[in-house]
Order: C-alpha cells, then structure tokens, then sequence
C-alpha cells in the first residue's frame, strides 16, 4: 500500500487512512481467522459491524446489476480451486464443483439490521470488492481531512484524489497483461478510481493447462470470456473494484451491453485474448496510447 | 538486493578455482591454510565492496535533471550534476516567495513565506516519489521523469 498526499495536514491524514485500511482489511480478510468474515463462515449468521453490513448489502446489490457475474458467495468454488493459502491449487473434480455451486448465489444471504445469515453451504469472500471498499474509505477520510491531493495504491486499485499539487491530472498507467512491467497505454485522471482485473494477477498451470482465478459461479471454472485484462474507471471504488472482476467473467460483448445502460458510472479499457484494446468512449479523452485501440459506443 | 545476492554466489566458485590451484602447489599444510583463509578474507571483502556499492547506486541511480514548475507552467530544468557553482532562484507567489538553494548534485527549498513551510522542512529532494511541493504558492520541485510522467499503475500486483 502507497498513499502520497501533499498539504499540510496530509501526515495525519495518511496515517489516519492508512489505520482505516488495516482495519478494514482485518475485519473483510477471508484468510485473517480474527475476521468478521472468517467467523460468518463458521458460524453462518452473526451480528456484524457497520462496515461488513453495508459492504454485504452493496455487494447484494452489484451481484443484481451484473446478472451474478460479480459474486462474493464465490468462496466454496475458490476453495476447491485451492486460490486460499495454505491451498494447493488443483484442478477439482466436476463433483467437487457441483457440490461447492450449490451455496452460491446471493439469494444464500440474508442481511437484516445488525445481521447477516448464510445458508448451509454458503460462505463469502470479499476479496474482490474489499479493496475498493477500503480506498473509498480512505478517500472519504484524506477529504475530511483537508487533503486536496492524493495518490493511493492498493495491491494494483489506484485510487486519485483531486489532481496532482500543480493541478495536472494525473497519470495511471494500464499494466500489459502479457508483460506488468509495461503498459498498453495512460489513463489521465482525477478523483477517480481506477481498478483492473487480469488473469495474469493469480494463476496455476496443470497438464500445460492455465487455470486463472477469475472463477465464473455460472460455471464453477476460471472465466474463460476471452479477455486478459479489463479496467474499470469510476468514482465510486467500490463499483469500480466489482466491476472489473463482473466484467472480465461477462466478456467484451456484455460488458458492452451493461456500459450501454450505465455510462454514467463507469468507464473501461479491455484487452481480449488476441491483445487488441476497446475502451468506452467515455474514456476517450482520458486514454493515451500509442497502440491503436477501438472505441466502444454508448 | 537480488543483484547483490547473485554476485555473492559468483565470488564462491571463484574461491573454490583459487582454492583448487593453491593445492597444486607443493607447499606446507599451515602455509595453505593460511593463504586459503586471506582469500576468504579478501574475497568476503570484495563481496561485501561489491554490495555497498550496488546498494549505494541503486539509491542514486534516477536521473539528476531537476524541473522546477511554478502555477503548473516549467520554470527550469536543470542538471544538478553539472551545477558547479552554488546559487540561488527566488520565486514569488501568492504568499510571498520561495528561495531554492541549489547546488552541485542538490537542491532544496532554502527558505519561503507560505504558511506551512512544508516545503523547506521537505529538505533535499531524494527521489522522484516524493517532490519537494509548496502547495500555498504552487510550486513543485521534481526530477525528471523518465517514464512518461507516470504516477502509477494499475492491474501490476507486487
Ligand atoms: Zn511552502
């Protein structure tokens, strides 16, 4: 985690969003056995803080607006895929899979005032919209905080208060996919997040096969949408982060159907298995390249 | 820290050719030994010669030109390393001015009006993560980016 701001209350302010980060990662960790999360897996209903409630019910939320492509009850799937540590990655038997798809979906979960239940065989990970969560949080709490100026990086989601100190906006490169240590183009930006989800981030090979750990709940397997890489622009973290997991499992011509109805929240740079580039014509300004790229209308 | 550790493993097997030449050498025991033990000395000393000097290099590797902006706008580039004479450049803004002191290889914000002094108590400018910003009169002290001027990016997980 980076955080760079500039002001003159801005070493407090990082301290103090650096302190809102851990905390939150503590109580959202599927792996932290002192979670919130952890123990709702175990327990399958509890009362819970403010923070997991509300991060629950939105996620309840994101999971309708993309027809279930983002899914925080993933948990079982990407357990028998071994994507937890302490796991050996392992391509699991199509029994195994039925079995673990039979809690999932976020019909399983219920959310009431203080409370949140799981049904028998269900159990969440929140690990693909906890990080945005986390830097909507610390956004919220630099502004609060009389920072103007930022730059957060968390784990790949970089998050961009207001431009930089001279008032330029500022520069996000988009990591190549076939190579992270260069990019396929800049996005300039501000006040904005800016989220990718890739295959290439976590993977494992068996029988010269890759299996990456995008899982698709329709399917139980990586999602295999012909895409590498997708990154979601927005403001909202928290939407940008489920995003570009919903939209690499849907795949490009889906994901151009839910931009359509959605432009308003969100831009997108995609690149497809073949590495050609599309990038939503709401980002057309803002995306620089040097390689040429499609735009994809309204 | 890699590079470091790599060169360690090269100056073994070095030691062990050394090493392996000295024992055709009809000399006494005691002799051997003793010399066996200078080139450990010796190579150990070359290893840890060769660290420092990787360590001290990769801190000082980024590029040395400086551009100093004012309102957004370049105000000077300069090359710290070929500063040979020490002098100063006053800039005035919004609240009052700022006066960087540059010399051969630094620069830093020496004195300024604004009413944080953040800027001064920055110090020297070190790297290109953080540059020297004096927010009240908007002026950015920075080296000079290599890579296009990118902030950061995004999908790379370290
Ligand atoms: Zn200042």
């Amino acid at each position: 985690m980076t955080i760079n701001a500039y002001g003159s209350k801005s070493e407090n302010a990082v301290k103090a969003a650096q302190n809102e980060i851990n905390e939150l990662d503590k109580l959202l960790s599927v792996q932290n056995k002192d979670s919130e999360i952890y123990k709702l897996n175990y327990k399958k209903s509890m009362t819970v803080s403010k923070d997991t409630h509300s991060l629950i019910t939105r996620s309840k939320e994101l999971y309708t607006l993309t027809d279930g492509a983002f899914d925080i009850s993933c948990e079982p799937v990407s357990r028998e895929w071994g994507f937890y540590s302490g796991l050996e990655n392992k391509v699991p038997s199509k029994e195994a899979i039925e079995n673990a798809l039979e809690g999932v979906g976020a019909d399983h979960i219920k959310t009431e005032d203080n409370t949140v239940t799981l049904d028998e065989n269900t159990s969440l990970d929140l690990g693909a919209v906890a990080k945005g969560y986390a830097s909507q949080k610390a956004t919220e709490i630099l502004k609060e905080n009389g920072v103007t100026s930022a730059l957060m990086s968390l784990g790949g989601n970089v998050r961009a208060v207001g431009t930089k100190p001279d008032g330029e906006l500022w520069s996000v490169a988009v990591a190549d996919p076939n190579d992270t240590s260069k990019s396929i183009g800049t996005l300039k930006i501000s006040d904005k997040a800016v989220v990718t989800s890739g295959s290439y981030q976590r993977y494992f090979e068996e029988n010269g096969q890759i299996y990456h750990h995008i899982i698709d709940t329709k399917t139980g397997y990586p999602a295999n949408s012909g895409l590498k890489s997708v990154t979601v622009v927005s403001d909202d973290d928290t939407l940008a982060d489920a995003l570009s997991t919903a939209l690499f499992v849907k795949g490009l011509e889906k994901s151009k159907e839910l931009y359509s109805k959605n432009s308003l929240l969100f831009g997108a740079v995609f690149i497809t298995d073949d590495n050609k580039i599309y990038v939503t014509d709401n980002l057309n300004d803002s995306f620089i390249s040097t390689q040429s790229y499609e735009v994809i209308d309204k | 820290m890699k590079k470091s550790s790599t060169s360690t493993r090269n100056s073994d097997k070095q030691n062990d050719i050394i090493g392996s030449d000295l024992y055709d050498c009809s000399q006494t025991v005691s002799y051997k030994v003793k010399n066996r033990i200078w080139i450990i000395v010796f190579s150990v000393l070359a290893v840890l010669c060769l660290g420092a000097w990787l360590f001290i290099s990769n801190i000082s590797s980024p590029s040395k030109i400086v551009e100093i902006y004012q309102n957004g706008s370049l105000v000077e580039k300069i090359d710290l390393n070929s500063v040979t004479n020490e002098r100063e450049i006053t800039l005035s803004g919004e609240h009052g001015t700022n006066i960087i002191l540059i010399s051969n290889g630094h620069i830093k914000m020496k004195s300024a009006d604004c009413p944080d002094k953040l800027c001064v108590k920055h110090g020297e400018l070190k790297n290109s993560y953080s540059p020297i910003v004096c927010l009240p009169n908007k002026v950015v002290i920075k080296f000079e980016n290599s890579s296009d001027g990118v902030d950061a990016k995004a999908g790379a997980v370290r």
